[in-house]
């Protein structure tokens, strides 16, 4: 009720002054005199009561009620409801409560309903609420007949609809937890929002789309509906105001649907809605919605910020099922796109073969011509070269066709037409047609196919390429010996061997034999052309033949394939046609064979292979062979070993053929200084000679010559050795160049050390590990990278034994310690691997550092255990207290601050270590961190040059921007794995606090909804309430106070604490609260109040192990019991003080306690009773006990204050800033309540002055007062009485005056009105102007407020209690 | 005569005693004050005794002030005078209550 102005017939007068004032003798009940006993007394009763209550009386139920009830039910109906029958004025839901009434009336039993649903309109609209009630039968004087009824009811509007719309949300999540597809998402979310027709009567959710809003979710409508178009554009046809949504990113609501859409599905209800609220669907940290939420409003709530609260939280949960769906589905994309590049390849490879065909055939056709021209022949030059051209096309056509058929197989399209076939002789046949190659070669071809037992069916055309495709892979890795193709019969079908004594293939290497490019390495052939797809293709062939082809190699022995097929069936029957790819591989293989024969001239190879240094002193014979030489390369003439070294200074051949004896420098002395310039060292030399026989050519050779070819020599001869002698320079060459690079290039440390393990070279990557320079080589074991013994005697120990294993078995592999040039030790991976040069065994040493692998595992587990940590923290406060302490430890940094900013703009400083300001940090720290927090980035490194280097990087999101400063301990670098650790540690402090701020959003609409059901705090003066909500780890708790006024003065005063936190928590503390308050009005006594409670706390659910403290004062003592909750504290205005441990046992519903103790305590004048929960004086790492004290100490020390001022201290001493853990509830009483406060009105007249301060003075005797004191207190009383009476009302002697007192603690404050002018004191301190000065001498305070309307004067004076 | 104000007058050579008990407010300050201009008028020099006053307002201090600017008056108390603090406040001239003088 208002304290304010009161108009005793307006809206804002107690319902007391309303009945008072009544006009009853127009009603039917008459005037009160007349009333009966009993409605009289359900009346008074009611008034008395802040339950809201109604009673109805005789035959038509006439209308009363309390101003609870009117306050929290009636609305705009009072006071037109006054006196009125019932059942006009709850008509509109009188079908309900009418039988329930007819039924107490008739049957004389109460009823009970809890949460009922009734439609009421006290708020100029029908409107949804729900009300637990109970009506009770008033008997009439007789005692005999019912008269009436009364009804004492609750209204749970608030916590039903909350509890309804947390029951959405929470089932919304839980559904959506692993929704992976976009449809599945919205699906759900259908599913989920469909089922609460009464908050959401129709939803849409749009979903923005290039330019336009396309529909994706429709619940409570059909998708034909017009208000539901599949797709809005954005501009003048904006059905839903999307594009203002959109662009504003706030919910709008309007409020015209019946225009916009006419009639519409009503959902839950029997009413459409005409309101509908776009909500933006805004990802957290993006600024623009990824689409809208629509939905039409429940008809019968207000659009509160409760309402708008709940759709903007659905919403943000089908946002965040959205975007999730997203990211994975772009996941699912990208892994998609790669395995359609791998098909696009094939498919691309397929497609350019087969646009080579007509190519080929266009090319081939017209050679093909040329070479049969009989009538105009070719010239023998021109012969040649189109026999090339010829060759080449087969060879081209032969690959394309292989593409086209690996493609074809590949991608499913290739299938084997089997046919019945006569396999050995088909195989003999092929065999012998490839036969001429084989024997071209050199090679001998055995074909041993005896006949078969049976026919097998087989694709004619595959089992071709088969052979042919062993055969000429036998033919290729085979230099000499023989080829034997083999045809066996088994039990389950044809075997096929080809076998080949040819250079065999690595063992390690025939597991990838058979697949598609691979070519086996370094192996010598007769040719290294091909594409490498043969050997795939044959398995494919015989796979569709449900075959398998294997090989067996010895490398340097020889190779053998074997096939083997199912005899198999016919499948189609037919016969089809196919082309024998027979002459193209024949041509091929003859082709390589006569690579072999080096008379022929192949322009192709001419000039570009290379240049040849011929040295003779004699020109004729130097003539001969350049002429030999020249038509295949280029060819440069010396004509001695001197000559040679000039032309060698201004070019470097490729090979050098010289003759021995010469004059001046002769060959061996070329040789020799050839040898011993690094540039010229591996170019070939061949050195010709008149001298026969072996020693000569064993001397040729030790000097270091690559061959030696003794005069007269065939040109043949000369032609091939000095082919090979380029072919082998060019490789050892190409070798050593790249190995060289390769070694020097390789980040890996590479050191090879001789059979004693003395490192005799190492390369680059050494140096730069170890600090060893390449030039300091050898280095004798131990080596220099030993770590030092004494300083380390276990890694010393490692090195020392790995040593001795590789030294032994010739190879080793682990991690080792190596000591640095400059003194610290460097993990390593060390392989160690022995070859043989020659006889003697060398030693390769492989060493890698694994610093990085080590920091990088460091960090990997940091930030898995970063991830987990922040996963446990649910509010921003805590995700940084968490995240900061992981970065430092990260980084080994310095200190790690997060800056947030306030409302007002102001930086919020939470630092690791504890302790830094925001002014702590450098100017340009500060500039960068608001930077990068402004604009999301991050990171940038600040600092160097002298101040410690560090990172700056954004953490936070839009609406909440944080920048973080990880400082480091020095001014080093920074590196860019730190920096890529940085932003992924960011993204991760992102998306910690946009989950806490979520978490955060919703705890505030839960403490929103606690405050709301904890109520006002304005009761009675001399009790204040206080509920804070825990600021850390800010969550909403289950504690509650309430304050009941009982009448005759007595107060009910209560604190309870449910388990748990958040919104369960919430709920039921609603129930209990609203269970205990109805208990305390109707059983007074606290222990059968706890009893009652027990059992009523047994059927909610979460409400067992509830602990609750009930106190009543009644007079000068409190009865009070615990259940299981903390002791009320009880201060004496003297310092005195007591913890009331009596009356205890345990907490709700959890052991059968019946009947509960109470017990008793006297309070006196000025006493304080507290009464709190836990969160109050409960500090982490403190035992109990101390915060008893620290309460106790607190309350003493500032006993003289009461109500908020008390609370207000006692908060800030006992919760300094920085937030308490858990929430409070806390209820102070300051004995005695104010109701019992001194209050009269007198005639001012002179005569009424003794009588005044007679009253005043028992009363301030009765308070215990000080005899002094009290004399004081009726002197400057009197004074301003008599100013008053002597200035104020001369002429109207009818006034009054009016004094109120009331004791605080220990101060009396008085309060002195009257309505007429305060008279200033004379010049001189004349009689009267004394009054003044006697009054603020007696008094500690006065004040005087003189305005047109009267004068008060307000005194308060501390006085002594005495007892 | 206000119920709540007595006043007691001894008389004696060269004046009197008056003894006020009581209170003293606006409604009896006028008793007080014809009392003490009669005792004067007839009995030459006063001395007023406020130890038993329980209650004295301006009303009455205005009446004590009055006398003494007559002269031949003057004011005096016992410890447990219980108006001190307001005597006090306004400036009356109070002696300890002793022997009177002129005995």
């Amino acid at each position: 009720m208002s304290d304010g102005t009161r108009d005793p017939v307006g809206d804002d007068a107690a319902m007391a002054d309303v009945l008072a004032r009544w006009d009853w003798a127009a009603t039917p009940v008459g005037d009160p005199s007349t009333w009966p006993l009993a409605l009289r007394t359900v009346v008074r009763l009611m008034l008395t009561s802040r339950f809201p209550m109604w009673a109805g009386w005789g035959p038509e139920l006439m209308f009363f009620y309390n101003d609870a009830y009117r306050r929290d039910t009636l609305g705009i109906k009072h006071p037109w409801a006054l006196c009125r029958p019932a059942h006009e004025v709850w008509a509109e839901i009188w079908d309900d409560i009418g039988p329930r009434i007819g039924k107490v009336l008739t049957s004389g039993e109460a009823t009970w309903d809890e949460a009922l649903l009734l439609f009421l309109e006290r708020s100029g609209y029908r409107e949804e609420t729900y009300h637990t009630f109970s009506y009770s039968p008033i008997a009439n004087d007789d005692g005999e007949h019912i008269a009436g009824m009364l009804c004492v009811v609750t209204e749970e509007t608030d916590r039903v609809i909350g509890d309804r719309r947390m029951a959405t949300l929470r089932d919304l999540a839980a559904d959506l937890a692993g929704r992976h597809a976009e449809t599945e998402v919205l699906a759900t979310a259908e599913r989920r929002l469909a089922a609460n027709a009464k908050d959401l009567p129709f939803t849409l959710v749009y979903l923005h789309d290039e330019g336009t809003a396309r529909l994706a979710a429709v619940t409570g409508l059909t998708r034909e509906h017009r208000a539901a178009p599949p797709v809005i554009p954005r501009g003048a046809s904006d059905t839903w105001s999307i594009g203002e949504v959109l662009s504003g990113a706030s919910t709008i609501v309007v409020d015209d649907l019946a225009d916009r859409f006419g009639s519409l599905p009503s959902g839950a209800w029997d009413e459409s809605p005409q309101r509908a609220a776009i909500v933006p669907l805004t990802q957290r940290g993006q600024a623009d919605p990824v689409g809208a939420l629509v939905v039409g409003l429940n008809p019968y709530r207000p659009a509160d910020l409760g309402y708008l609260a709940f759709l903007e939280l659905v919403a943000d949960q089908i946002t965040a099922g959205i975007a999730g769906a997203r990211s994975y589905e772009a996941e699912r994309r990208r892994a998609e796109s790669l395995a359609e590049l791998d098909r696009a390849k094939t498919e691309f490879f397929s497609n350019v073969s087969h646009e080579f065909r007509t190519p080929l055939t266009l090319i081939a056709g017209p050679v093909e011509d040329s070479l049969h021209d009989d009538l105009d022949p070719l010239t023998p030059v021109h012969r040649e070269r189109l026999e090339t051209v010829r060759r080449n096309t087969g060879r081209l056509r032969r690959l394309v066709n292989n593409m086209l058929d690996f493609a074809r197989i590949e991608a499913g399209r290739g299938t084997a037409e089997r046919v019945a076939t006569n396999l050995a002789e088909v195989t003999r046949d092929l065999a012998a047609s490839f036969a001429p190659a084989i024997e071209r070669a050199g090679l001998q071809l055995e074909v041993d196919c005896p006949l078969l037992p049976r026919l097998v069916y087989v694709d004619r055309d595959m089992w071709e390429k088969i052979v042919l495709n062993l055969l000429s892979n036998a033919l290729k890795f085979t230099l000499d010996g023989e080829i034997i193709v083999s045809l066996r019969g088994t039990d389950s079908g044809p075997e096929l061997t080809v076998t080949d004594t040819g250079v065999g293939i690595p063992a390690e290497q025939i597991p990838q034999l058979f697949d598609r490019f691979h070519r086996v390495a370094g192996g010598r052939a007769r040719s290294h052309e091909g594409t490498g797809i043969g050997l795939a293709l044959v398995q494919q062939l015989v796979q569709l033949h449900e075959g398998v082809v294997s090989a067996t190699s010895e490398e340097g022995r020889g190779t053998t394939f074997t096939v083997r097929l199912p005899y198999g069936e016919s499948a189609t029957g037919t016969n089809p046609q196919f082309e024998s790819s027979l002459a193209a591989y024949l041509d091929e293989a003859l082709q390589w064979t006569t690579e072999s024969v080096v008379l022929e001239a192949d322009s192709e190879s001419r000039r570009d292979e290379g240049t040849v240094l011929v040295v003779d002193d004699n020109p004729d014979l130097r003539e001969y062979v350049a002429r030999l030489l020249q038509p295949y390369w280029r060819v440069l003439m010396a004509a001695d070993g001197q000559d040679a070294l000039d032309v060698l200074a201004e070019t470097t051949p490729d090979l050098v053929l010289t003759d021995v004896m010469m004059p001046n420098v002769d060959g061996f002395a070329l040789l020799h200084a050839l040898r011993s310039d690094p540039l010229t060292a591996t170019i070939p030399v061949i050195l010709l000679s008149a001298r026969a026989g072996e020693e000569s050519t064993i001397e040729g050779l030790e000097a270091g010559a690559d061959d030696y070819l003794v005069k007269p020599f065939s040109s043949l001869e000369l032609l091939a050795r000095v082919r090979s002698a380029l072919l082998l320079g060019r490789l050892r060459n190409r070798e050593a160049i790249w190995r060289t690079a390769l070694v020097q290039s390789l980040d890996e440390g590479i050191m090879i050390a001789d059979t004693n393990g003395t490192v005799l070279e190492i390369n680059a990557a050494v140096d730069r590990l170890l600090g060893l320079e390449p030039a300091g080589a050898p280095y004798k074991p131990p080596h220099p990278f030993w770590p030092d013994e004494g300083d380390h005697p276990e890694d010393f120990a490692a090195v020392q034994a790995a040593f001795a294993e590789a030294l032994t078995s010739g190879e080793f592999h682990g991690q080792l310690q190596f000591r640095h040039l400059a003194g610290h030790l460097v993990p390593f991976d060390v392989s160690v691997a022995s070859i043989f040069d020659g006889d003697e065994r060398m030693f390769v040493a492989t060493i890698r550092d694994l610093t990085d692998d080590l920091r990088a595992a460091e960090r990997q587990v940091a930030l898995t255990s970063f991830a987990a940590k922040l996963s446990k923290s649910s509010d921003v406060r805590s995700v940084l207290d968490a995240g900061l302490v992981e970065l430092c430890s990260a980084f080994g940094s310095r200190r790690a601050v997060a800056t947030m900013w306030d409302a007002g703009g102001d930086p919020v400083v939470v630092s690791h270590p504890t302790g830094s300001t925001w002014n702590d940090l450098a100017a340009d720290v500060q500039t960068a961190v608001t930077d990068v927090a402004a604009a999301g980035r991050g990171p940038v490194v600040v600092g160097g040059a002298g101040a410690p280097t560090g990172i700056a990087l954004a953490a936070g999101t839009t609406q909440h921007p944080i920048g973080l400063w990880i400082e480091m301990s020095s001014s080093r670098p920074l590196t860019a794995d730190e920096l890529s650790l940085a932003a992924v540690v960011g993204s991760h402090l992102g998306q910690a606090i946009g989950r806490a701020q979520l978490f955060e959003d919703q705890r505030q609409i839960a403490t929103a909804m606690q405050r709301s059901i904890l109520g006002p705090a304005d009761l009675l003066p001399d009790v204040a309430v206080r509920y804070a909500p825990a600021e850390l780890p800010l969550q909403v708790g289950g504690d509650w106070y309430d304050v009941i006024e009982l009448g005759d003065g007595r107060i009910g005063l209560v604190v309870g604490d449910c388990v748990g936190h958040g919104l369960d928590a919430a709920t039921v503390m609603g129930q209990l609260r609203s269970a205990c308050r109805a208990l305390v009005l109707h059983l007074e006594r606290p222990g059968d109040v706890l009893d009652a409670l027990d059992s009523f706390a047994g059927r909610i659910e979460g409400a067992g192990c509830t602990t609750v403290l009930c106190a009543v004062v009644d007079g000068d003592v409190v009865h009070y019991s615990s259940a299981g909750h903390l002791p009320a504290l009880l201060v004496h205005a003297d310092g005195r003080h007591q913890f009331l441990d009596d009356g205890r046992s345990v907490p709700l519903a959890t052991l059968a306690a019946t009947p509960r103790p109470q017990a008793t305590v006297e309070i006196e004048l000025g006493s304080t009773l507290l009464l709190y929960t836990d969160g109050l004086i409960e500090r982490r790492d403190e035992i109990i006990d101390a915060g008893f004290a620290r309460l106790a100490q607190t309350i003493i020390e500032h006993r003289d204050l009461t109500g908020e001022a008390l609370i207000d201290r006692m908060m800030g001493e006992l919760l300094p800033g920085g937030g308490h853990a858990d929430d409070v509830a806390v209820v102070a009483y300051t004995h005695p309540a104010a109701s019992r406060a001194f209050v009269a009105t007198v005639r001012a007249e002179a005569s009424e002055l003794a009588p005044l301060r007679h009253s005043l003075g028992a009363w301030l005797s009765a308070i215990g007062a000080d005899e002094q004191s009290v004399t004081d207190l009726l002197i400057a009383v009197g004074e301003a009485c008599t100013n008053a009476i002597e200035h104020a009302y001369q002429l109207s002697p009818e006034r009054t005056v009016s004094v109120s007192a009331r004791l605080s603690a220990a101060t009396v404050s008085v309060e002195v009105v009257d309505d007429g002018a305060w008279q200033p004191p004379a010049a001189s301190p004349g009689d009267r102007g004394r009054g003044l000065p006697i009054m603020r001498g007696l008094m500690d305070e006065l004040v005087i407020l003189k305005e047109d309307s009267g004068t008060t004067v307000r005194m308060a004076k501390k006085v002594t209690l005495v007892r | 005569l206000s119920d709540d104000l007595h006043i007691q007058i001894d008389r004696r050579h060269g004046g009197a005693i008056v003894a006020v008990a009581g209170e003293i407010d606006k409604a009896s300050a006028p008793v007080l004050r014809s009392e003490l201009d009669a005792t004067a008028a007839d009995q030459g020099p006063i001395t007023i005794d406020l130890t038993d006053v329980t209650y004295l307002d301006s009303s009455g201090v205005a009446v004590l002030f009055e006398r003494l600017r007559q002269g031949s008056t003057r004011l005096v108390a016992g410890p447990s005078c219980h108006v001190r603090s307001v005597i006090d406040i306004t400036g009356l001239p109070l002696e300890p209550l002793g022997d009177p003088p002129a005995t």
